[in-house]
């Protein structure tokens, strides 16, 4: 263990200088349990209800300690779960499944978006009428090479005609080139482009038959105790329902932690990620849970373009106190 | 024949011994391929990815070689005015220093903005780290010709271009291929941060894009197969230096002659 911390230290070492010490302490007789909660990205609406937990100390409430991270860029966040560098990380459910073929084992034990945000964004101007046609389109295409999301986009509509270029995350690219289209999540930078006035088509990428859990929180199996899994995803819930009533009360306090995003565009993102939170499922099993027949779904599609070369269950990707995550 | 098997043993023999220890490792600690892939898996990753690690290093060799081949020349002759004149280098030098000393990941992606995606600005950036040595060097050169040789060019008024080509220039050819020498391993890095930026995707990837997209796919051993062809690349572009340099002074520099 001792062996694999060295070494990881030595991969990833940017990433992991966000993490404070490799291993946490067991708790003092009394003590909150301390959770090192790893984000993929920046403060953002997408992490709203992770935040106004702890604003309003609702994880304090449960006992624990939670400490969130943002991503310092690029961090290997489900490399670093499986390190135990962080006991704690956000996400997207199909990386579980691409770790699991490379000797990991996360499971998924809270969703945040029960339809996928991620999408790619177009300059409203000529656009084409549908998500097929940008992808056979001509310009530049700026997307996460490598991501499963495109694999299966790929192999649902052929290679891209358009060159492909890295995504940054940023949007100074896209305003310099009215041919260019990127990958977004649909709560982030066409918020930001709408504030800027400057119009955009989206297109979700579910129009291309991929709905995936893109935003898991994921721990490793085994690794954090049952009744600490309960309480922390419980407080997780609650939080999420407080921000999704009252976004405008917490987004100041998360803008604070971002500057790159106002707290006026954090409203914006939030009303638009209710379609995608708040849907008939969430409502009737509760915020968090998650639908074992998405995953089988999920791992046949990524099965089928040759992303995943095994098929688990999907039981054992979500960890079952997860399920208890109901209202 | 011989001699050249015997300076080629003892590196070699380092490596068999650093690989077949690093396998043991992986396998005594059963660590998992996402960590720490044996070189074995290593070679099967390039093996079977032949086709787009082979694309993938020859773009890259492409940037390395153009942006490195930019800096030279950027290198030399701005050392070159820079030398010639000590009001020019009371004003340039710090200016070149701080071009050393801004970090590549800060203004690659103005690099893309500026230049657009593709070789253009990987070339640039592998020029950006690549100038610095090859200019430095270059002065260094200069600075450093015989005080008697340039008393003789003194008394024969020979021209500033004549100084120039016939005294100074060959005085700072050692100087520059060692500067060159340095500013031929940069160049690779300089390209490969640059692809992570502005390289394009695809069957064409360059190497910088096959690490990002294997780092995302947890493909452990596809990074290191790509880090291992960007260090060949490297290589190469190192020994295709040291060669020239080599052919440039064996009649005359100790260093060659030496090693003749």
């Amino acid at each position: 263990m001792r062996m694999r911390s060295i070494i990881v230290g030595l991969l990833g070492l940017a990433s992991i200088a966000g993490c404070g010490d490799a291993k946490p302490a067991a708790p003092a007789p009394g003590a909150p349990t301390r959770i090192r909660l790893q984000l993929n990205w920046v403060p953002e609406p997408e992490f709203g209800g992770i935040y106004a937990a702890q604003f309003d100390g609702l994880y304090r409430d449960a006992g624990l300690e939670v400490e969130i991270i943002k991503d310092p860029g690029g961090a290997a966040v489900p490399q670093m779960i499986d390190q135990g560098v962080c006991d704690a990380g956000t996400i997207s459910g199909d990386q579980i499944l691409q770790l699991r073929e490379q000797g990991g084992d996360l499971v998924a034990i809270y969703n945040v978006f029960d339809h996928t945000p991620i999408g790619l964004m177009a300059h409203a101007k000529d656009a084409p009428p549908t998500m097929e046609a940008v992808w056979k389109g001509e310009g530049n295409l700026s997307i996460e090479t490598g991501i499963p999301v495109w694999k299966f986009v790929a192999a649902k509509y052929g290679l891209t005609s358009r060159k492909q270029v890295p995504y940054g995350g940023v949007t100074a690219n896209f305003l310099a080139d009215a041919t260019l289209v990127q990958q977004c999540f649909i709560t982030s930078e066409p918020v930001l482009m709408d504030l800027q006035k400057v119009p955009v088509k989206v297109y979700n990428v579910s129009e291309a038959g991929y709905d995936p859990y893109t935003e898991v929180v994921a721990v490793k199996r085994g690794s954090m105790p049952a009744d600490v899994q309960r309480k922390f995803c419980a407080a997780m819930q609650e939080g999420w329902k407080r921000y999704m009533a009252d976004p405008a009360k917490y987004n100041p306090r998360i803008a604070a932690l971002n500057p790159a995003m106002s707290a006026e565009a954090m409203n914006l993102a939030a009303e638009r990620m209710k379609p995608l939170l708040l849907t008939p499922w969430t409502q009737a099993n509760g915020l968090g849970s998650m639908d074992p027949a998405r995953w089988q779904a999920m791992i046949d599609l990524l099965h089928a373009v040759n992303v995943i070369k095994t098929k688990p269950a999907p039981a054992s990707l979500m960890d079952g106190v997860s399920l208890q995550a109901k209202p | 024949m011989k001699r050249s098997l015997l300076v080629a043993m003892p590196p070699l023999l380092v490596l068999v011994i650093v690989l077949l220890l690093w396998e043991g490792v992986v396998a005594a600690w059963k660590l998992p391929a996402y960590l720490l892939p044996s070189p074995s898996a290593v070679a099967r990753a390039c093996w079977e990815e032949r086709a787009r690690l082979g694309a993938g290093t020859l773009q890259t060799l492409m940037a390395s070689v153009g942006g490195f081949g930019l800096a030279a020349l950027i290198g030399v002759v701005a050392g070159s005015a820079l030398g010639s004149s000590r009001m020019l280098q009371r004003g340039f030098y710090p200016l070149a220093l701080l071009f050393q000393m801004v970090p590549l990941v800060a203004i690659a992606p103005l690099l893309v903005i500026w230049l657009g995606y593709g070789l253009r600005s990987t070339m640039a950036s592998a020029c950006i780290v690549a100038v610095f040595p090859v200019l430095a060097s270059t002065l260094d050169g200069m600075r450093g010709t015989d005080a008697g040789l340039r008393e003789i060019f003194g008394i024969y008024r020979a021209g500033r271009w004549a100084r120039w080509w016939k005294l100074e220039l060959p005085s700072a050819v050692p100087s520059i291929v060692t500067g060159c020498r340095v500013a031929a391993g940069l160049a690779v890095i300089g390209a490969v941060v640059g692809e992570f930026v502005s390289g394009y995707a695809g069957d064409q990837a360059p190497l910088g894009i096959v690490i990002t997209a294997s780092m995302r796919e947890a493909r452990t051993d596809l990074v290191f197969a790509a880090v291992a062809l960007s260090a060949c690349v490297g290589f190469l572009l190192f020994g295709i230096v040291s060669g020239l340099g080599w052919l440039l002074l064996r009649r005359w520099h100790a260093s060659a002659v030496q090693e003749n």
